[in-house]
């Protein structure tokens, strides 16, 4: 039972404009597509949604604390302790957060559903302990300050607390409040524990230090209390911070690391099919084989395997990348694709034209080889490698062995700036 | 039962000792507490309340002495001169909230509520704003806060202050209406009718118990004079009040 209808309760009218701001910001630029399947980087992504979920947190527990600004003595002489009322005012605060955060997960997880895996817990607890510093942080000033000033102070420290870690150049600093997660992982990637840890640090020590100081001035504490907890809570603040940027001191600009390969799951020889369980389809496999197949028996002389990475490939497998929702077309141009070093060419002082005339063909080449036969395969490369199409197709005039011959040589070429690239016969 | 207050010190920062080894109890019934202003009366009230924590000494409400205890503050209801509003929150959620902070489950606060509304004749208003209230109003409604918790001693600082002879009437029924058995100190400058209110008087003056028994024994302190309250009260704190 609740002291105060639901309705009446600040945040709880911040709510739907909150729910509709996540739904207009998802629809506009986050749809979630990109790393669907990917659980770990479905979560991190949700991230970005702190800045819409936090600020109804921090102005309505503003705006909560401000009543009890007002109402001092009512609280003087409660039997209940400080802790417990200040809980019993800002829960509708954090409920809503939650809420606000929780539905732009599932929002943006909407195309993640069924895929094996789950929402890491450690970034959940990372978000829930965000958004308690926000919450917090909104009381304390709403206890300390006026409405008129400690509302839109909320808003504003919440905000720029966000955004200007996010962006600033000291990376470690950027771990605790939490936005950097977004930019966590390819398939190939997981998330170092320190990113989430640090923020999870720094949150919850800050928001005991902000309750502590918003119930400095509680009642019937005398002076010395006053200053002991002021002090407490400013040492918490300093703790929080100096361990969470500790915890955080070797991580970059993004929150990733190499996922293990052990987690790869191999399948078949020649080739051996390596895929993580987000991408461990058998239509994936199918199709991987198939362009595989099609390419030796061109007589390119081909690597053993076929592994799912966003690193270069080298001379004993081919690193491809492949999405939750990878079409097959998509599948054997990334196939083709991984043939040429992820930079395409080779940065020479002369022949960059012909270079990247070249690389054009071959992965027009690659991909029109690669599709044959296979079912919804276009056969097309994407971006730039298309102006090679024309030229691929009239090598693939040629005989055979012509073909490959002048692959390989031009494949040589485009990375290696003392063999010079033959143009198409 | 009784509240007691034993060697009692207390001095408000940088200011010389209000309190030096005060000792008074009060027991049930309804206690008047005179003094003029500046005498400790507030002070003395905001300490019994656990509002404020007395340098020396204890305050105790029969075995139970720690004023910051849950126990304490849940027996002890206190009222300064100015009622505070919770804003946004109406009568009757206000009467809750006061039951609530003293410990009571949120449902049962609510039906107290209700009765305590009824016995200090706001039922009419419990769905109103309560800053909407007059201040006779707001300090029925501080009344009410009491009663919702059953506290076994209601301190009232200056009740009577700012209202008009209907409010205070008004009032007055209402401390009368309340359990015999509750321990009622009301600090007050009003010092009419005290025989009809009070069954005791303490007159405070400069941080000293200058008088300490019946209201009967303090009127005849000034008996034969046309206002012998005004008399009597000038016996122990000076004329000029």
């Amino acid at each position: 039972m609740t002291l105060r209808p639901l309705w009446r309760r600040p945040a709880f009218l911040l709510l739907v404009p909150a729910l509709v701001l996540v739904l207009l910001y998802s629809r506009a630029y986050l749809d979630g597509r990109d790393f669907a399947g990917y659980w770990l980087a479905v979560t991190a992504n949700s991230a970005i949604f702190l800045f819409i979920s936090a600020a109804p947190a921090a102005v309505s527990a503003a705006l909560e604390a401000s009543r009890l600004r007002s109402a001092g003595s009512i609280i003087a002489t409660s039997s209940r302790p400080a802790f417990v009322v200040i809980l019993q005012q800002i829960w509708p605060s954090l409920a809503t957060a939650f809420g606000v955060q929780l539905f732009a997960l599932l929002l943006l997880s909407r195309n993640t559903w069924g895929a094996p895996g789950e929402s890491p817990i450690i970034l959940l607890v990372a978000f829930a302990a965000i958004l308690i510093f926000h919450t917090a942080l909104g009381y304390c000033l709403g206890r300390l300050l006026p409405p008129v000033l400690s509302v839109p102070l909320a808003l504003f420290v919440s905000y720029v607390w966000l955004g200007f870690t996010w962006s600033t150049p000291f990376f470690p600093l950027r771990y605790l409040a939490g936005l950097a997660l977004v930019s966590c992982c390819r398939i190939d990637e997981t998330m170092p524990l320190e990113a989430p840890a640090a923020a999870v640090i720094f949150s919850l020590l800050g928001a005991v230090a902000f309750t502590l100081i918003a119930a400095r001035r509680w009642r019937g504490q005398r002076a010395l209390t006053s200053i002991v907890l002021a002090g407490l809570a400013t040492t918490l603040l300093g703790v929080g911070s100096v361990a969470g940027l500790n915890v955080a001191r070797d991580l970059g600009p993004q929150p990733t690391k190499p996922r293990e390969a052990a987690q790869l799951s191999c399948e078949g020889t020649s080739p051996q099919v390596c895929l993580y369980p987000e991408q461990d389809r058998t239509e994936v496999r199918t199709v991987l084989k198939r362009a595989y197949s099609n390419l030796a028996r061109t007589g390119l002389p081909l690597a053993g395997s076929i592994t799912a990475s966003s690193e270069a490939s080298t001379a004993a497998t081919y690193n491809m990348a492949i999405g939750n929702d990878t079409t097959t077309d998509d599948l054997v141009y990334s196939f083709a694709s991984s043939f040429v070093h992820p930079s395409v060419i080779a940065d020479c002082p002369t022949g960059g034209k012909q270079r990247q005339a070249s690389a054009n063909v071959i992965v027009s080449w690659l991909t029109l080889e690669a599709a044959r036969g296979i079912d919804k395969a276009s056969g097309i490369p994407r971006g730039f490698f298309q102006e090679g199409r024309a030229a691929a197709i009239s090598l693939t005039r040629l005989d055979p062995s012509e073909q490959v011959a002048w692959i390989e040589h031009n494949r040589r070429a485009i990375l290696d700036c003392s063999t010079i690239p033959r143009p198409v016969p | 039962m009784a509240l007691s207050v034993r060697d009692c010190c207390f001095a408000y920062r940088r200011r010389p000792p209000l309190f030096s080894n005060l000792d008074v109890v009060f027991e049930a019934g309804r206690t008047v507490l005179l003094g003029p202003n500046g005498a400790g009366k507030s002070t003395l009230l905001a300490l019994c309340g656990g509002v404020m924590k007395p340098g020396g000494g204890t305050i105790a409400l029969n075995e139970e002495s720690r004023t910051t205890s849950p126990k304490y503050r849940a027996r002890v209801a206190w009222l300064p001169q100015t009622v505070s509003v919770f804003p946004g929150l109406t009568v009757r959620e206000q009467v809750v909230y006061y039951g609530w902070l003293k410990g009571m489950p949120v449902a049962a606060a609510k039906i107290r509520a209700d009765d305590a509304l009824e016995l200090v004749r706001l039922t009419s208003s419990s769905s109103k704003k309560a800053r909407e209230l007059s201040g006779g109003q707001l300090r029925r409604l501080g009344i009410a806060g009491a009663l919702v918790q059953n506290a076994d001693a209601i301190l009232l600082d200056e009740p009577f202050a700012g209202l008009d002879p209907t409010q205070r009437d008004s009032l007055s029924n209402i401390l009368l209406a309340l359990p015999g058995e509750t321990i009622l100190v009301v600090s007050t400058h009003q010092i009419e009718d005290l025989s009809s209110l009070y069954t005791r008087t303490v007159v405070l003056d400069s941080g000293t118990v200058r008088f300490d028994g019946t209201t009967d024994k303090f009127l005849q302190s000034g008996h034969g004079a046309v206002d012998p309250a005004r008399v009597a009260y000038a016996s122990f704190v000076g004329a000029e009040e």
